[in-house]
């Protein structure tokens, strides 16, 4: 079974994973995986490809460095299935500290603009456009795809110092029931950040965060490793594909 | 005493008088060599050739021919009359899109506070208006994410407060009634498929909200910000545009749309069909400003009343018939306001846009809504008599930094993560 990974910037915690276990022998020989980024999250929400119709044509110089088009061209060679990252990486909508503090989606308001859950699923849908695009063009061409949910949020992140600590927990649970809704209506499996990375609130353990002290939101190798044995898991239990 | 008939003046002269006239030109008269421009009456005009018939010099006196000239002018009430008064003259030869002076203002708007609400063409008003400079005030702007496609959805930047369309004198009392806690109407919600939508503009979000408490808190919020709107506002432009609302039997309160459009369920023992007279309108809009004004004793008004006939009746009526019913008794209601109270003006876009010397040319293929083109020239008229400030308001937009200033921190660390493990870009 050829798999490709792709997407955001939390597949790079993935690939230094993959690397480690492929070091120390702990993935399935079953499985060959590839992973090769296309870009930053927030470049993800702008437009990065056009629709050729058969393909994703990548648009964006900075992703087309690493692919050129999903899914990948035959001569680049053939994946049974690909799972993207990207989808559920929430940080981009509840880290707007100045937004947060004059608007609310909790209730009461007290005194802060009120937002409606229909506006929220609205502008959690305008973030992931682009991606929502992207992966109806890959099911539109029979590509098999999985999502890999992104971390969840970190108390260390700086936004946890200007904004509520309830609306940063409502919209990242919003933002991602919005995005599983529209996977699962779609026949797509999602591979979760499993419970024993986080804590009652919702939060990751801090001992999941990135080696870097200034990074906000991505996690670090041990991360990784359990996100990739879910993957694993979860590629493990689809029935073996033809070979082609 | 003879007179002079010249072209719709009839003016009347002693012989003694104009015989001491010298007249070069038409409008170049002199006695005994002076100018009598200063103190001529403007609209007197004289015809060189028919005085000249009765010239017969004779001593003269220029205060007894000024006070005797305008005397005469005055001998019945057309002759001064501006140009713009006369069919022949303003509209009779002219090409519709020629035809000029449809308004004048009553006072400046110079750099007021101004906020808009009314039927769907008062939008394009306050989108002209925020478009040309001047202070339109939008106590409920849309916030930042959302894209701009997505405004008129959720009802922002429609008017100056996302009451969404107003279409009758009645809702528009009824909206500051609620705000000021004065009127605290039965319906309180209406159920839209799974979730509850707000009765007095059940279409402001385009999905129900999930539950009364959502609905109450959207709500509460809104009728905060027309408060505030109307304690801040000095100019309040409404486009009146139907007569006939549906109504609560039990409270009179009355909604955009009919109960079982958007939401609710329409039964005719709770619900009825009113169409409000002249007079129903007139009561509608004196309680209205009355309540405004006791909020902001600076406030006027502008009426306009909308060019757009009705989408449909609920009267036994055809619908032009019912349409021009509407029309005529907003039109009717808003020229008497205008003329009763100096703080009041009434701005003609109606006739701008539907009188039938402009040859029906700026409605669409289905003859009931404006084209952009349409709308271009009802503000067109309007920006000739009010000229847009020079200068934007402080409210405008600010320019948008470019996007790699914009990018959070967090993002860079995006690109950091990804260069640190599958390096730099080829």
């Amino acid at each position: 079974m050829k798999v490709l990974i792709t997407g955001d910037s939390h597949t790079g915690i993935l690939k230094t994973a993959l690397d480690s276990m492929h070091h120390h022998a702990l993935l399935p020989d079953t499985i060959d995986f590839s992973i090769r980024p296309l870009m930053g999250g927030d470049r993800l929400s702008q437009p990065f490809f056009i629709d050729q119709g058969t393909h994703a044509l990548i648009s964006s110089d900075y992703g087309a460095s690493w692919i050129k088009q999903l899914p990948i061209a035959e001569d680049e060679g053939f994946f049974n299935y690909y799972g993207i990252s990207g989808p559920l990486h929430t940080v981009r909508l509840w880290r707007q500290g100045p937004f947060w503090k004059k608007h609310t989606p909790l209730l009461p308001s007290h005194g802060a603009v009120p937002l409606s859950t229909a506006f929220l699923r609205h502008i959690v849908k305008q973030d992931q456009q682009y991606l929502m695009q992207l992966i109806a063009l890959l099911q539109r061409n029979n590509t098999q795809i999985f999502v890999i949910e992104a971390p969840r949020p970190f108390v260390h992140n700086p936004a946890l110092k200007v904004i509520d600590i309830d609306i940063i927990i409502y919209i990242d649970q919003l933002y991602r029931a919005t995005l599983r809704s529209w996977l699962t209506e779609r026949g797509i499996a999602i591979v979760n950040v499993p419970a024993q990375c986080i804590d009652s609130e919702g939060f990751m353990l801090s001992a999941y965060r990135h080696d870097n002290p200034n990074d906000p939101h991505h996690g670090n190798q041990a991360f990784g490793e359990i996100m990739m044995k879910e993957i694993i898991r979860y590629l493990q239990q689809l029935p073996t594909p033809h070979l082609i | 005493m003879g007179y002079i008939l010249q072209d719709d003046l009839l003016i009347l002269a002693t012989q003694k008088t104009a015989r001491h006239l010298t007249l070069d030109t038409p409008h170049s008269l002199t006695a005994h060599g002076v100018p009598l421009d200063v103190g001529r009456p403007k609209n007197l005009t004289f015809s060189t050739r028919a005085f000249n018939s009765t010239y017969n010099p004779c001593p003269f006196n220029l205060f007894n021919f000024v006070t005797l000239a305008s005397a005469m002018t005055i001998k019945h009430p057309y002759q001064t009359q501006p140009d713009k008064a006369f069919w022949k003259k303003n509209v009779g030869n002219h090409d519709p899109l020629d035809i000029t002076e449809w308004y004048s203002p009553k006072y400046p708007i110079n750099n007021s506070p101004i906020a808009t609400a009314g039927s769907c063409f008062a939008q394009h008003i306050g989108k002209k208006l925020k478009a040309q400079g001047f202070n339109f005030i939008d106590m409920e702007p849309a916030p930042g994410p959302l894209d701009e496609e997505s405004y008129h959805d959720f009802g922002y930047h429609m008017y100056s407060a996302r009451y969404g369309n107003i279409y009758s004198s009645r809702q528009l009392v009824q909206l500051l009634e609620r705000a000021l806690g004065k009127f605290v109407p039965v319906d309180k919600y209406w159920i839209k498929d799974d979730g509850f939508v707000d009765p007095f503009r059940p279409t402001i979000e385009p999905e129900p909200y999930l539950s009364q408490d959502e609905l109450n808190a959207h709500q509460d919020h809104h009728l905060a910000c027309v408060r505030a709107l109307f304690k801040k506002t000095t100019l309040f432009i409404f486009t009146l545009g139907l007569t006939e609302a549906w109504a609560s039997k039990e409270d009179g309160a009355v909604f955009p749309v009919a109960p079982g459009v958007a939401g609710g369920i329409y039964t005719p023992e709770k619900y009825q069909l009113i169409n409000l007279s002249y007079v129903d309108v007139i009561k509608d809009l004196e309680k209205f400003m009355k309540l405004a004004r006791q909020l902001n004793r600076k406030m006027r008004f502008m009426f306009t009343v909308s060019p757009v006939p009705l989408m449909a009746t609920a009267t036994t009526e055809q619908v032009i018939v019912a349409s021009q019913y509407s029309k005529s008794v907003l039109r009717a209601a808003a020229g008497h306001l205008a003329n009763k109270y100096a703080l009041v003006d009434y701005f003609p876009s109606y006739e701008i846009i539907s009188s039938h010397v402009m040859r029906s040319q700026f409605y669409n293929p289905d003859m009931r809504t404006v084209s952009q083109a349409g709308v271009h020239h009802v503000m067109t008229q309007f920006f000739s008599a009010h000229t847009p400030p020079a200068q934007r308001p402080a409210f405008a937009k600010k320019k948008q930094p470019p996007l790699h200033e914009t990018r959070p921190n967090a993002d860079v660390h995006c690109d950091e993560e990804l260069l640190t493990v599958f390096g730099e870009q080829p």
